[in-house]
């Protein structure tokens, strides 16, 4: 298996833990100084914690919430993954896209992600894109386009 | 087969002669016309080459004064991903018009992500690109900060 190949298995072991909120996996396919560099991840406690507070609040909001990794690929110490994400509000309301009640509606949107892998596979760093205003409309938080 | 070094090249240029020097007709000889648009600025758009096209149109009209400088790029023989950070002033039509808002004339700086996919005559077959809409609204002030 190439660095490529095992890093992206890596990757793929990370998103079905991140489904199967095991957090004990979680913490092993990241670094000790993990570091996501996405708009709102500093808000969040450092290293693997983070991103399972980020997790664990995705699932207090939609608690069906399912995803599908639709295209991944790397270079040297690099994976890029296109994950699709579709989920019900059915559990608390979203208070940061100021929402004070859960709507019951249903998203499906995605995002973009580069992890840089330490030398052992570990993720040590992730750049993030999410469709952030394709949820917000589908959530009825955000008007759909009307001019352009 | 080209080197994952060659197909960075063919992306580094697109994004220097479309964004920076605005030339949208290097974009329409770049991109197949049987291409895949994933992520169109606005859905109603479709996710053919005409919504490739009128995303970029939309993006240059948006920001007269455009410039992108990029950050990362990860590459295959066939396949890119750019992280690169887009700068400008909202103005022209203006960012905020899918909110109804007019052109704020304010500026702005985000980071994006973009995914092609580039067949064996270098041209573009497949697009997947997210850039960051709430840093860019934020610095607008067309929506709250967090927190």
């Amino acid at each position: 298996m190439s660095d490529v190949e095992r890093n992206i298995d890596v990757f793929r072991r990370l998103e079905a833990a991140h489904q199967a909120r095991d957090n004990d996996t979680i913490r092993s396919l990241l670094t000790d100084d993990f570091t996501p560099h996405t708009a709102g991840s500093e808000m969040m406690p450092p290293g693997a914690e983070g991103a399972i507070t980020a997790n664990e609040g995705s699932f207090s909001f939609m608690p069906d919430k399912r995803t599908e990794i639709l295209d991944v690929f790397g270079e040297g110490d690099r994976t890029v993954a296109h994950v699709r994400m579709q989920a019900t509000n059915t559990g608390a309301a979203i208070a940061w896209a100021g929402l004070s009640e859960p709507t019951g509606k249903a998203v499906d949107f995605d995002w973009i992600q580069i992890s840089r892998h330490a030398d052992d596979g570990r993720i040590a760093e992730t750049w993030s894109q999410m469709d952030v205003p394709k949820m917000l409309m589908q959530l009825g938080a955000m008007p759909s386009p009307g001019g352009m | 087969m080209r080197t994952s070094d060659e197909t960075k090249e063919i992306l580094r240029r697109f994004y220097d002669e479309v964004f920076n020097n605005r030339d949208l007709k290097y974009a329409e000889a770049s991109i197949s016309d049987n291409v895949v648009e994933r992520n169109p600025l606005d859905p109603r758009m479709g996710n053919d080459k005409s919504a490739a096209i009128a995303t970029i149109q939309a993006i240059l009209d948006n920001t007269p004064d455009l410039q992108t400088e990029i950050v990362d790029m990860v590459a295959t023989s066939d396949k890119v991903a750019i992280r690169a950070r887009f700068f400008g002033t909202d103005s022209g039509k203006g960012w905020g018009v899918p909110m109804g808002a007019p052109a704020t004339n304010e500026s702005f700086s985000v980071e994006g992500i973009d995914v092609v996919t580039i067949d064996d005559d270098g041209r573009f077959t497949e697009h997947y690109g997210l850039f960051d809409v709430p840093t860019m609204m934020q610095q607008l002030g067309l929506m709250p900060a967090p927190g």
